[in-house]
């Protein structure tokens, strides 16, 4: 039996943990709140580890941006504890099923989670295999290691439940056995062993001191922290205290030897037992009550709502417990909360905050149950004094403590990761980012997408260096990273248009590998995203919107300016004035810098009325398009200064070698005077740089239109019309314009 | 491990021969084993409690174990009453082992209870309980729970004449007066006597006081012949329905109650609860009887989806029968008390957990805010003590002190409630399972407007009169309430459609339709 002293002295330990403060460099975001995912494999059922996730997102959801993800999601028992609408949820693959469903679920299914969970700040996740979801930065909480491969592993299940030859596999927290083959159960075991340890979260959390010892030995790391979890003690009624009612609360496994307590009511006079629980032992555990003619003093009980609970634990004269080395038992603090004392095995982790005066920790013997079953019974007095002890003690152990330690922790593992994060490149007033337009739309060779397949927008009469390449190929964007370092760019800015369906599916494969790409190689380029909006649907823009928070935000290598993300809108001017769609884009995008690349000029008077301020910067997609060229200078520079007029927060000059879109035979096209402003072998391309060297105020962005936008001729990747000449001049600048600015 | 007979052997019965002790007669009693017992390994325990309070160890008085060496015919014993003291003895069996309770243990009159036990496990193998008393009139005051003058309320004739050579066989799982399966089976039973119907009634467990005209289940086999007529009351698990089903009748009726909702109990009574749904799983099997009935359309839905039956298939029959000289009620004309403050909440039925008292008396704390000259009357008995312990907890943090504004009443008489019901300005009802409701009809007939939480019985019942609440806002039904008694033309009109409503209830349980059940021209 543990004493008052050694619980204490370990809850100690806990005090010192590193979840005091926030360092300041993160007061910023986390004003804000980070982006959260909270991952769990299911979230059905009212269980510990559950409840430990619920409680802390009950807390929680005002302060973060929280996406729960589960494979199966009990929305009712989100909505009986008061989670909102404002903690996103998404459901994951289900569990496999079938042969070899154990080793899929274990080994496969956290990879599958991995691709379909979205990009957060940091992700929270629960029980096992969840960490091996190998998504950073991580802090995992796994309650307990997967104890079929450990101390449970001789603690299977007799010939009654396996039913034949095999044995049966519990892989917590599944809700079924796993009924397999002895010899087949043993090479899964084994192949699950030897990948458990494969990925290392940033941080482990203990719910208990006894499992993160049982940790450390699983997983060879350190696991210094511990959060307790906690009960909410004014949820309890004190109702007169039924004598004979005894209560365990509990999922029906095995190894949490109901049998046990159902053999010590046995041996008992008048007394009832209530199993609040459900699980694969049930039946097994009815036929014990049958065979030992108990059957009309054992009551199992399941989905009781948490008022029905606590009225119940009210009732009852004491709380039973025998579960084998349970990892913390949170329904041990609810017992105490409701006043009842515990009769309890003396292992496991909630025996580090038992001690004598509200609770029996006794060997796991029917008869030492019996016992103290009947003393209680007999004396409800004692129990009653018991009871408030305990009550009295657990006023330590709250839900709220509990989140506020675990949200401590997530915070801290948030902070260190920063450190680890390449550098955001964050544009200030002594610091102007050179970025390039940059098209991911080109299919497999010529005559496929963008290669000359559609004489109306898709003509090309330039050639690429590396022929007519496949946008997402990685060898394509390989040589496209190359150039762009070569030339000193900061970033290139990735279009996405999006139609009636949605993203246009060629350009998000190619983003997608261009950041993943840009991951592996360590790049030191930045992305940015240019939205192209081409759907009266603007739910599709919204979900877009949402894909892009979740999916690139996060990736270290997404532009970001002033901390927050840079998102470019290419905008033709169809949706001035529209409140239906700004009114989804605002909501759905904050906080993120927003900057127009414009068909049309910026308005001084009255961008309010056409764009809302949703703006943070203007500039034009096509400066050369916009005017004749002797007004090129003065129409520039009235666009550049009309942004700053309107309010913006970045000044941004786009830069163009020429424009030349006659070869297509797009109608709409033929309207524009300006459709062919020629290249003059580079002049026209000097002059825009010109302008921008000559710009009254350091622009906080100079974009280059474009890298390789070949219908419009205004690409200056190398081609064999002209060769290196663009990338060349380009480079040229760039580095003229960093020692001018005192950025090289 | 099996201390019990074994499954092909029947298992060991133990039965009082008398109906009571008397303990100023000196006490006697006598006891049959069946020979099973002497095969099995079971011991013979008599256990006494206090009949009204039969908890552990407050109302325990003791218990004493006897090894069954001899099955007797019958064995002879002997309980005697010295004060709050009891003791057992047994002729020619010894004593092994017993407990007195050390505290005393004050009573009226208590329940000896004889007790087939495990020796291995100690579990109840079988058992059989009587009344005891100290004196003669103690057991006349308590047989005085019904009235065993069959002829009176007379209720309709049968027009036809049933055959001679058959018995009505009613069996019910329980049979206690006050509770709306028993006071139904007492109702048919006095139906039957009244038209010269051979009759007889059995149940698993009775009211002891009824224990010289109910039967054991267990004789039904015995008893019956092929040319009765079995009438099954289904309410809640019965272990042997399937016996009873397998046993040969000219006819079998089930006539089905509805069975609780077991989460509905499972907090405050664990065992109801269990039974509950042990008797919903049993549901199935009620399709092998040769007709069907139920209390309400909404209970013969559950019924017909369970048998996989046809709904037009099923019998309804509502579930109480009414005298012709029993008070129909009166519409009151004269509500203009009713323009006053001080309304006066009623609402009547047993006192268990499905009825959702709690949020009656959360109902009336809203109402208290409108009107605080109001009061409310519950009027029930079978309150378990945890759910009455409960509802005082309710009370106490609800109302505090205004608690006295509301009285729980058990045990009224008929005319105690009459007058209640004259009383009253509103009915309420919160319940979440019913399978017809009978006060509803009472509080129509009398003239109080009913407020109900619409479950289906409650308005088939009401039929599109009364007002029904599909959510318990109790800010809002109370205010609807005080809209209500506030109006008083609206206020007649209610209580005029009720009225109209409670009369056809009461047309439909003058009897006839039970009789249609054994009219053997069908």
């Amino acid at each position: 039996m543990k004493g008052q002293g050694p619980a204490l002295e370990k809850k100690d330990e806990t005090k010192g943990m590193n979840h005091s403060g926030i360092p300041a460099s993160q007061s910023a975001i986390t004003s804000q709140g980070l982006d959260l995912g909270i991952v769990i494999p299911f979230l059905e059922k009212y269980g510990g580890a559950e409840r430990y996730l619920i409680e802390c997102v009950r807390y929680w959801q005002g302060k973060h941006r929280i996406t729960l993800y589960a494979s199966s999601i009990n929305e009712e028992l989100l909505a009986e504890h008061g989670i909102g609408d404002k903690v996103k949820r998404t459901v994951i693959r289900e569990y496999f099923t079938g042969e070899h469903s154990i080793l899929l679920n274990a080994l496969l299914l956290p990879k599958i989670w991995r691709e379909e969970i979205g990009r957060h700040d940091l992700y929270h996740t629960h029980l096992w295999p969840t960490h091996l979801i190998d998504l950073r930065p991580m802090v995992w909480f796994p309650h307990e290691p997967l104890r079929m491969l450990h101390d449970l592993s001789y603690e299977q299940p007799v010939e009654d439940v396996a039913r034949g030859a095999g044995r049966i596999i519990h892989t917590y927290p599944k809700y079924r056995y796993d009924d397999v083959d002895q010899h087949l159960g043993r090479a899964y075991l084994a192949a699950i062993d030897a990948t458990d340890q494969a990925s290392k979260p940033d941080r482990i959390v203990a719910n208990s001191m006894y499992s993160a010892r049982y940790l450390e030995e699983v997983y060879k790391v350190p696991v210094k922290d511990v959060v307790y979890p906690g009960v909410e003690p004014g949820l309890f009624t004190d109702l007169p205290v039924d004598p004979n009612l005894f209560v365990t609360i509990s999922q029906l496994w095995l190894h949490k030897r109901i049998h046990l307590l159902i053999e010590a009511i046995a041996l008992t006079d008048d007394t009832q037992l209530a199993v609040i629980g459900s699980g694969p032992e049930q039946e097994r555990l009815q036929n014990l009550c049958r065979k030992l003619g108990i059957e009309d003093r054992v009551f199992f009980l399941s989905g009781l709502t948490n008022k029905e609970l606590s009225l119940l634990l009210s009732r009852a004269c004491a709380f039973l417990f025998a579960a084998i080395r349970e990892p913390f038992g949170i329904v041990l603090l609810e017992a105490m909360a409701a006043g009842k004392p515990l009769i309890a095995v003396n292992e496991g982790g909630y025996v580090e905050v038992c001690d004598p005066g509200f609770s029996f920790l006794l060997p796991p013997f029917p008869a030492e149950f019996a016992n103290k079953i009947t003393y209680l019974q007999r004396h409800p007095e004692i129990a009653r004094k018991m009871g408030l002890e305990g009550r009295n003690k657990v006023m330590d152990y709250t839900w709220k403590r509990a989140a506020d330690q675990m949200e401590g922790l997530l915070l801290d593992t948030w902070g260190n990761s920063l450190s680890r994060r390449p550098v955001r490149e964050n544009v200030d007033r002594r610091r102007t980012l050179f970025g390039i337009q940059y098209y991911l739309w080109y299919g497999d060779g010529f005559g496929e997408a963008h290669w000359n397949d559609d004489l109306r927008t898709g003509y090309v009469d330039d050639k690429p260096f590396i022929g007519y390449y496949r946008s997402d190929k990685g060898q394509t964007i390989e040589y496209h990273f190359d150039l762009l370092s070569k030339m000193g760019m900061d970033c290139a800015i990735l279009n996405l248009h999006i139609g009636e369906d949605g993203a246009n599916y060629r350009e998000l494969k190619g983003i997608r590998n261009v950041f993943d790409i840009a991951r592996k190689t360590n790049s030191p380029l930045h992305f940015a995203l240019q939205l192209v909006p081409g759907s009266e649907d603007f739910s599709q823009i919204e979900n877009v919107l949402r894909m892009i928070r979740s999916d690139f935000f996060g990736h270290p290598n997404y532009l970001h300016m002033d901390d927050a993300p840079v998102l470019f809108w290419f905008w033709s001017g169809a949706y001035d004035a529209d409140r239906g769609l700004f009114s989804v884009i605002s909501d759905t995008v904050a906080p993120v810098r927003n900057i127009a690349v414009s068909l049309r000029l910026p308005s001084e008077t009255d961008e309010q009325k056409l764009s809302f301020r949703f703006f943070e910067g203007f500039t034009l997609f096509s400066p050369l398009e916009v005017t004749e060229e002797g007004h090129w200078s003065r129409v520039w520079s009235s666009a550049y200064k009309a942004a700053e007029k309107a309010g913006m927060r970045y000044r941004v000059a786009t830069v163009s070698p020429g424009y030349d879109d006659r070869n297509l035979r797009d109608e709409l096209r033929a309207r524009n005077p300006h459709r062919f402003v020629p290249r003059k072998d580079g002049s026209t391309y000097r002059d825009c740089m010109e302008f921008v060297e000559n710009l009254h105020e350091q622009p906080h962005l100079v974009v280059i239109s474009t890298f390789n936008e070949f219908h419009e001729n205004t690409h200056i990747e190398p081609t064999l019309r002209h060769g290196e000449l663009y990338v060349d001049m380009t480079k040229e600048f760039v580095e003229r314009m960093k020692r001018k600015w005192g950025d090289a | 491990m099996n201390g019990t007979a074994k499954n092909d052997a029947s298992p060991p019965t133990v039965y009082f021969d008398s109906s009571h002790v008397v303990s100023e007669t000196g006490g006697t009693f006598s006891l049959r084993l069946s020979s099973e017992a002497l095969m099995a390994d079971v011991f013979l325990s008599l256990d006494i409690y206090d009949l009204d309070n039969r908890v552990h160890p407050a109302g325990h008085l003791g218990w004493w174990s006897f090894r069954v060496d001899s099955v007797g015919d019958p064995l002879r014993g002997e309980l005697s009453i010295e004060g709050n003291r009891v003791s057992v003895g047994m002729e020619a069996m010894e004593c092994f082992n017993h407990w007195i309770n050390e505290e005393e243990v004050p009573f009226r009159r208590l329940v000896a209870i004889a007790v087939l036990r495990s020796n291995t496990t100690n579990a109840i193998v079988h058992l059989d309980e009587i009344p005891a008393f100290r004196t003669e009139s103690d057991h006349e005051v308590y047989r005085a729970v019904l009235d065993r003058n069959w002829d009176s309320p007379a209720f309709a004739d049968a027009w036809f004449v049933f055959p001679r050579r058959s018995t009505i066989r009613i069996v019910a799982p329980n049979v206690f007066p006050g509770d709306a399966v028993g006071n139904f089976c007492l109702d048919v039973y006095r139906l039957c006597k009244q038209n010269d119907i051979s009759v007889e009634l059995y149940a698993g467990r009775c009211h002891l006081a009824l224990n010289d005209i109910v039967r054991k289940t267990d004789a039904l086999k015995g008893e019956s012949t092929p040319d009765d007529t079995l009438l099954y009351f289904f309410s809640i698990y019965d272990p042997r329905l399937d016996e009873i089903v397998g046993l040969l009748f000219n006819r079998k009726i089930v006539y089905f109650h509805g069975v609780t909702n077991p989460k509905l109990l499972q907090v405050f009574d664990l065992e109801l609860s269990k039974s509950c749904a042990q008797g919903l799983r049993q549901l199935p099997t009620l399709g092998e009887f040769d007709l069907m009935a139920a209390n309400s359309t909404a209970s013969a839905r559950v019924l017909a989806r369970e048998t996989q039956q046809e709904l037009r298939n099923i019998k309804v029959v509502p579930p109480g029968l009414i005298g012709a000289e029993q008070p129909k009620g009166r519409l009151r004309s004269d509500t203009s008390r009713r323009e006053h403050s001080g309304a006066h909440f009623l609402s009547v039925g047993r006192m268990k957990s499905h009825k959702k008292i709690e949020d009656l008396i959360e109902l009336f704390a809203a109402y208290l805010e409108l009107d605080p000259a109001a009061e409310c009357r519950i009027v029930g008995g079978q309150a378990d003590r945890a759910y009455r312990d409960y509802l005082d907890w309710v009370v106490d943090h609800r109302l505090g002190a205004r608690s006295k504004k509301l009285r729980r009443l058990e045990n009224v008489t008929d005319e105690q409630l009459r007058r209640i019901y004259d009383e009253a300005d509103v009915y309420l009802s919160m319940s979440e399972d019913e399978g017809f409701c009978l006060p509803l009809v009472e509080a129509m007939v009398a003239g109080v407007p009913v407020f109900a939480y619409g479950v289906e019985a409650v308005r088939e019942v009401l039929g599109k009169v009364g007002i029904v609440f599909c959510e318990k806002d109790f800010t809002a039904i109370a205010a609807s309430i005080h809209s209500l008694l506030t109006n008083r033309k609206r206020l007649d009109r209610v209580i005029e459609r009720q009225y109209e409503r409670g009369r056809h209830w009461l047309a439909a349980m003058d009897g006839r339709a039970v009789l249609s059940l054994f009219d053997p021209t069908e």
